[in-house]
């Protein structure tokens, strides 16, 4: 209706389509074996290559861990967040929030140095006697998966917290009322009543969680290889750019099937009955 | 009788109090509510009507009182423990559970084998009137319908209280009284001790055995629906029950128990208060359908007559309303619109009429 509004958008549309969709289209046809000629062979060699395999299932496995621990933990807060008082739940909003306006970068390293074998956590536990050698914290999988927890359990926090402030409380009372105790009544209640939010910040973090590059190349020491990393070192090491092309529509067409289970999780929302 | 084998429990409160902050919202509330009986505490919003019920549910901690059932202190039980029913305002259903699920709950939780359970499931489900409802979930059914399984699941494992918070609150009108007569019916047919909270007043007239009038914390009256009405011991019960018309004026005594009440040159005489007229602010308590408009064949001795002016006239259907302008300001009077020959017309002088032992002086 107001057409000169739809020019003030024009610059931005320009640049996401010169900067962002231009490349990305490029890098699939590149996949494709264009301009050459149409092929799949990049794509059966994916298949084909068991260390690319093997490097797929780890990302999986790994970002599945994640996210599982992410949402546990990510549980706990955001429900304490719900239930405190106005002041604790600000103090702990910032908590959250703070790291998660730290720099990727900045976090990863302050982690390798709180995790490696003469880091803080190793020498407490030496200096405590708990332990005579100091424990393979980092560059590792296990460091992996810290670094990514904690860069994403934000994601996982402020969806469960919104939702969890939507919760009529009569409901946990209601379960009371018909003999349930209280850890009855939260998982008999209050964690299904949940569940939509539960499903929907699993898949936002997991989805993160496949695009994770920098932690993984940190705090994984070059031993663990996840999907975007790999993928960043053929473009700029191997230059293998067509096999980069392939993972990355492998890598897109997973996030869009995982943002069109969030938009059925919706639906799923409806089904029951919250919202 | 019935196929529930509950029976009623004798609730009593003694003493309650709870204060947040510096608001008593329950003050000094002594309370007998005895086995079977339909009891309504009826309130206007912060009255503490409310914080009274989930404080014998066991959701709001006393600063003092006790609370008994059958001459057993509750004190120290939590919620989970005490097995009352409740019916929450809004209704509180489990919104992932279907009809059954909801209702079927609190006999998983008693461990009730599963034959057991289904047998008192569908009994609980035809009492209320859901059985072919009960694989819907409750965001697919009617307020009314919601409402009807509430109180299916704070029935079925037959607790010997229910306590209704404002359970008819969210329906409309007509569904409202529907339902009000279905829950006095159930009452009747169960036996079960009901205690009620709501600010309706016709709600409370409606269902009640007995109604408590609360305000700011304090019971101000208790009794049937019909003594409050007809005998409301002060200007808020007076007020809050039904509609009254107060009017003030000078007193003084008029001999044989009876004292006149004056304003410019108008006066009546009226029966004279248990107090006497000496302490207090007193006002004539009158209620609307007790007063005659332009009757002149009630006369003599018992009546109170006022010379007015109309000033608007309501037709509601079953009623109509009249407003007069008199010596002492407005006065609302209720006539039945049937056989009331011709209606007054605004401005016509007219006077109203009322017998004298009608209303009562109260104290504010």
């Amino acid at each position: 209706m107001n057409r000169p509004y739809y020019f003030f958008v024009l610059p931005a549309v320009a640049l996401v389509a010169l900067m962002f969709l231009l490349p990305l289209g490029w890098l699939a046809a590149l996949s494709f074996g264009l301009p050459e000629g149409f092929t799949l062979e990049h794509y059966e060699a994916l298949a084909g290559s068991s260390g690319i395999r093997s490097m797929l299932w780890n990302t999986v496995r790994l970002v599945t861990i994640t996210t599982l621990v992410s949402l546990v933990l990510g549980y706990l807060v955001a429900f304490a967040m719900a239930h405190l008082g106005e002041t604790q739940r600000m103090l702990l909003t910032l908590f959250v929030l703070v790291p998660f306006w730290l720099s990727v970068l900045a976090r990863a390293l302050a982690w390798l140095i709180l995790l490696r074998h003469n880091g803080l956590v190793n020498e407490a536990l030496t200096g405590a006697g708990l332990i005579d050698r100091p424990l393979q914290l980092v560059r590792n999988e296990l460091g992996v998966i810290i670094g990514m927890v904690h860069f994403l359990i934000p994601y996982a926090v402020f969806p469960l917290f919104a939702a969890m402030m939507t919760v009529d409380r009569r409901l946990v009372m209601a379960a009371r009322s018909v003999g349930a105790v209280p850890w009855r009544a939260f998982i008999d209640v209050y964690v299904p009543v949940t569940l939509p939010a539960i499903f929907g910040a699993g898949v936002l973090v997991f989805i993160f969680g496949l695009g994770f590059f920098v932690t993984p190349a940190i705090l994984g020491g070059g031993r663990v290889v996840m999907l975007s990393e790999y993928i960043s070192v053929s473009v700029l090491q191997t230059l293998r750019w067509a096999q980069a092309g392939a993972l990355s529509m492998v890598l897109l067409v997973s996030v869009i099937a995982l943002v069109w289970l969030v938009a059925r999780a919706i639906g799923f929302r409806r089904l029951t009955g919250v919202g | 009788m019935s196929e529930f084998a509950a029976s009623g429990g004798a609730l009593r409160l003694e003493g309650l109090s709870k204060s947040f902050g510096h608001t008593r919202a329950i003050d000094d509330v002594t309370l007998d509510v005895p086995p079977g009986e339909f009891v309504s505490l009826l309130g206007p919003s912060g009255s503490g009507k409310s914080t009274i019920l989930m404080a014998i549910a066991g959701f709001v901690a006393l600063d003092r009182g006790e609370i008994l059932l059958d001459g057993k202190s509750v004190h120290g039980l939590t919620p989970e423990r005490r097995n009352f029913g409740v019916v929450f305002q809004g209704y509180a259903l489990f919104p992932h559970m279907t009809v059954a699920g909801n209702v079927e709950y609190p006999l998983k939780l008693r461990g009730m084998g599963k034959a057991a359970r289904q047998a008192q499931l569908e009994r609980t489900l035809d009492l209320v009137r859901l059985g072919p409802l009960a694989g819907r979930y409750p965001r697919e059914l009617s307020g009314g319908q919601q409402q009807r399984v509430a109180l299916a699941r704070a029935l079925v494992f037959e607790p010997k209280v229910i306590l209704l918070d404002e359970p008819l609150s969210a329906l409309d009108k007509k569904l409202r009284l529907d339902l009000q007569l279905e829950l006095k019916a159930l009452h009747e047919r169960l036996g079960t001790t009901f205690v009620n909270v709501t600010h309706d007043q016709e709600e409370a007239m409606n269902m009640s055995d007995r109604i408590v009038i609360l305000n700011e914390g304090r019971i101000l009256q208790t009794g049937g629906p019909e003594a409050l009405y007809n005998a409301p011991n002060t200007r808020f019960v007076a007020d809050f029950l039904g509609r009254t018309n107060f009017l003030e004026g000078d007193l003084s005594p008029a001999g044989n128990g009876l004292v006149t009440l004056r304003r410019g040159d108008e006066a009546f005489d009226v029966p004279e208060p248990d107090g006497g007229i000496g302490g207090g602010d007193l006002a004539y308590a009158i209620r609307p359908e007790r007063i005659s408009v332009g009757a002149s064949d009630l006369a003599g001795d018992d009546y109170c007559t006022l010379r007015g002016r109309i000033a608007s006239v309501v037709f509601n259907g079953a009623q109509i309303l009249y407003r007069v302008e008199t010596a002492f300001g407005e006065v609302l009077a209720v006539e039945p619109s049937y056989g009331a020959g011709k209606h007054l017309l605004v401005g016509e002088h007219t006077t109203v009429r009322w017998a004298r032992d009608a209303g009562a002086l109260l104290e504010r």
